[in-house]
């Protein structure tokens, strides 16, 4: 086991360049976490251990190199209520349970089942998830002076000009020029604006090893449950998407269900040192692969500077303005977000359009990226059974002396096409034999079978002899196991409504 | 019809490498294949630490990577056309006609993990093109842990293969060397050489003659010696005291914590053999 676990290359691949990465993506975490931790409603240094020890941990365990996983915004947004009504002790008891969700879900290979997200619901994903981002920057943006909005507009144009410095531009990370800029303009000019340290408390020592203060019993599995399967399947959802999209900004690929165990283990982790629950981050992982991070060390070393900057830098924190956090928060916002999908809306087929609207429209509306993607998965799925349905046609035929009429159904038959199955049979004609033809036809499910029934029965209360033929291997299991048009006790029973 | 893969880079050892697959061919009166890996580096030479990420920078990020890889991979793929070109005409120039080239995508092993079926062995030069004077070539502990067929890796020159010595120690994997060494035609009419190194000289002497009897079975005449002290050293020094042709033995008996622990006896092989050695997983 050991020697496909832990793979030299993919720790050793890359040490210079991983190492200068983790240095930037540490510097961007910073801002995120301490944010994060704002909008779930918890002192900073929550959100700042949860990084650490998630991004620690999952180098170790995780199943993407180079992937960057942390405190993140879309498992904020789940956990707000939770704060607010029971407190920290049950959301950290939360975030250990889903880490347990998260393991099992690995365990039972859940990985796989990515495979029913569309493409349409990652970019609505992606898109929910920019925009919520930037939705929770707006408090910090409502009720305050002018300052505010002068400080983050100098911030975001620091963030995207700096860059364009010569030499020193593609050197240093231009967020933390702007964090340091503001925070010194603000600290010497004395301008009265929110800062870090008005949020809560920061960590002044290395974490430690605490339980949750919680009573044991069901009333509280009952309160942290319904969270935890929601940040369960919320920070899955977020880790996987991130995973394909690393995979294919690097062309290497990824264990799906090692990254489900990883990211259950590096919740625990971090519920037990007084962290939150998190998951991988799409903007800070395309930042680390920009900034040359591939391999495991990057997102170790993320983690690993990240707490010694926090734990050393309390101080400094502290004074940072709120505004320069929301510069660096709008920008991961507008890194994140999708741009080509909105520019494609007008190429893309209106069903495609719909579902990432819908994904998108959902997420927004209830801040549960969870729910946004199963209301995109689901309206995919009706779009793809209503395309499917068309594919079924029938060709009828007559013997020499009319009397006896053969049906030659082709195509899908299942629930949606199952209707126009039924209808597709003439039964004011009179004839003496009906010979329906399946041989090219395929039943899906009871509700095909369910209308050939129907079908059968109303023809030979018709007076109708009915053979039906040619079921191919598909149909005729189904037909088998759900078929009752052969048993006459059954027959009223199919009729009833009629 | 199982094939004979010889695997080339480019490097000094390229023709050493096609020496022994073309003896081996003949020998076997098999098909050789001339492999060629195109393995990606998947990392970048372009480090942009500006930190920031704005509109449609995933787009371009993964527009950059793809150019720059495309670039990377079309050279190598050029590099390493030339030399399977070159390989073939040497092989063909050694009155051998049964050969083909392959390039692949993917590292070492994983190529040879997809082909094993197909081959007999698999010969490979210990210096990687991309090693540089690093002795051991890069990956090739991952690549005889991964892969299950015999490997020559091939260290030098090329020498027809007139005698090999076999390390023996009783495992399994020992006995799997053993096995090849009676059967396997590569070995027909070659001198064998079969030590065991052991301080206690009844268990050695005793494990020797179990594999003397063991061959004079097969009617196989076979010198055995068993040495003293360790065990790296001595199969060196006999092998170069005897001038043995290569050296056989049984490839990472151990897993791998065991190896991170103790160090690995197949490495320690690896790193101080002047002789082609032989693995047998």
């Amino acid at each position: 086991m050991v020697k496909r676990y832990f793979k030299k290359d993919e720790w050793f691949g890359n040490i210079k360049n991983d190492a200068l990465a983790g240095m930037v993506v540490a510097l961007a975490l910073i801002p995120e976490a301490i944010a994060f931790s704002i909008i779930a409603g918890v002192d900073p240094k929550v959100g700042l251990y949860a990084s650490f020890c998630i991004a620690v941990v999952i180098s170790f365990v995780g199943g993407r190199p180079g992937m960057i996983s942390a405190a993140t915004g879309a498992m904020a947004l789940v956990m707000v209520t939770l704060v607010k009504d029971y407190g920290l002790e049950y959301l950290l008891a939360a975030t250990i349970l889903t880490g347990l969700f998260q393991i099992i879900a690995g365990f039972l290979q859940l990985g796989r089942f990515m495979s029913f997200v569309p493409r349409a619901v990652v970019i609505g994903f992606v898109n929910a998830l920019a925009i919520l981002i930037f939705m929770a920057q707006l408090p910090e943006l409502t009720d305050v002076t002018w300052h505010v909005y002068v400080l983050t507009i100098v911030g975001l144009g620091i963030i995207y000009l700096f860059p364009y410095v010569p030499k020193l531009g593609s050197m240093i990370p231009s967020p933390l020029v702007t964090i340091i800029a503001l925070t010194v303009f603000v600290y010497v000019m004395g301008i009265d604006v929110r800062t870090v340290g008005d949020m809560g408390q920061l960590p002044d020592t290395l974490p430690i090893f605490l339980l949750p203060d919680i009573p044991l019993n069901l009333e509280t599995l009952t309160i942290i449950l319904p969270y935890s399967v929601s940040l369960a399947v919320v920070g899955l959802l977020e880790s996987l998407m991130t995973s394909t999209i690393i995979d294919d900004l690097t062309d290497t690929t990824s264990d799906n269900n090692r990254e489900c165990k990883g990211q259950g283990i590096a919740n625990i982790a971090s519920g037990f040192i007084g962290g939150m629950a998190g998951c991988a981050m799409i903007g800070q992982s395309v930042i680390n692969i920009k900034s040359g991070g591939r391999k495991r060390l990057s997102t170790l070393l993320a983690g690993v500077y990240l707490l010694l900057m926090v734990v050393f830098l309390s101080d400094i924190l502290n004074v940072i303005p709120m505004a320069a956090l929301v510069s660096v928060m709008i920008m991961v916002s507008i890194g994140t977000f999708d741009w080509g999908s909105i520019k494609k809306l007008q190429t893309l087929p209106l069903s495609t359009n719909l579902v990432m609207l819908t994904t998108v429209i959902v997420t927004v509306y209830t801040h549960n990226l969870a729910q946004g993607v199963f209301s995109g998965v689901l309206l995919a799925s009706l779009f793809f059974a209503n395309k499917i349905s068309h594919f079924m046609y029938s060709e009828t035929s007559y013997n020499e002396d009319n009397t006896t009429k053969t049906y030659q159904f082709i195509g899908q038959v299942f629930f949606n096409s199952a209707d126009k199955f039924y209808k597709t049979f003439d039964f004011k004609e009179v004839v003496d034999k009906v010979i329906i033809d399946l041989t090219r036809a395929h039943f899906w499910d009871i509700s095909a079978v369910y209308s050939l029934d129907k079908a059968v029965i109303r023809l030979r209360r018709e007076g109708t002899d009915v053979e039906v033929i040619g079921q191919n291997e598909a149909s005729s299991t189904v037909i088998d196991r759900f078929g009752i048009h052969d048993k006459p006790e059954e027959i009223e029973k199919v009729m009833g409504g009629h | 019809m199982k094939k004979i893969l010889v695997c080339v880079d480019g490097s000094k050892l390229s023709h050493a490498v096609c020496d022994y697959g073309i003896w081996i061919a003949k020998k076997l009166d098999l098909p050789l294949v001339l492999l060629n890996v195109i393995e990606h580096s998947h990392t970048t030479k372009k480090v942009d630490l500006s930190g920031n990420i704005g509109l449609g920078s995933k787009e371009d990020l993964m527009d950059e990577l793809v150019d720059e890889e495309m670039n990377e991979s079309k050279q190598l793929i050029a590099k390493g056309k030339v030399v399977l070109k070159e390989m073939r005409e040497y092989v063909e120039s050694q009155d051998l006609s049964d050969c083909s080239t392959l390039q692949r995508h993917g590292t070492l092993d994983e190529t040879l993990d997809d082909l094993s079926k197909d081959l007999k062995i698999a010969i490979i030069g210990l210096k990687g093109e991309d090693s540089g004077d690093k002795k051991i070539g890069s990956h090739i502990e991952e690549l005889i842990r991964a892969v299950n067929i015999p490997i020559l890796l091939v260290n030098s020159e090329f020498k027809q293969i007139d005698s090999i010595l076999m390390a023996y120690d009783g495992s399994d994997y020992a006995n799997k060397a053993i096995k090849e060494a009676q059967q396997n035609p590569i070995f027909a009419n070659v001198k064998k050489h079969i030590v065991n190194a052991n301080k206690d000289t009844t268990i050695s002497n005793k494990l020797l003659n179990e594999v003397k009897s063991l061959f004079a079975n097969a009617g196989i005449q076979v010198e055995t010696k068993s040495l003293s002290g360790d065990s790296v050293e001595e199969l060196i020094r006999y092998q170069k005291e005897n001038n043995l042709d290569v050296i056989a033995m049984g490839a990472y008996s151990h897993n791998r914590f065991r190896s991170v622990i103790f160090g690995s006896f197949t490495t320690q092989m690896l790193l101080k053999s002047e002789k082609p050695l032989f693995l047998f997983r």
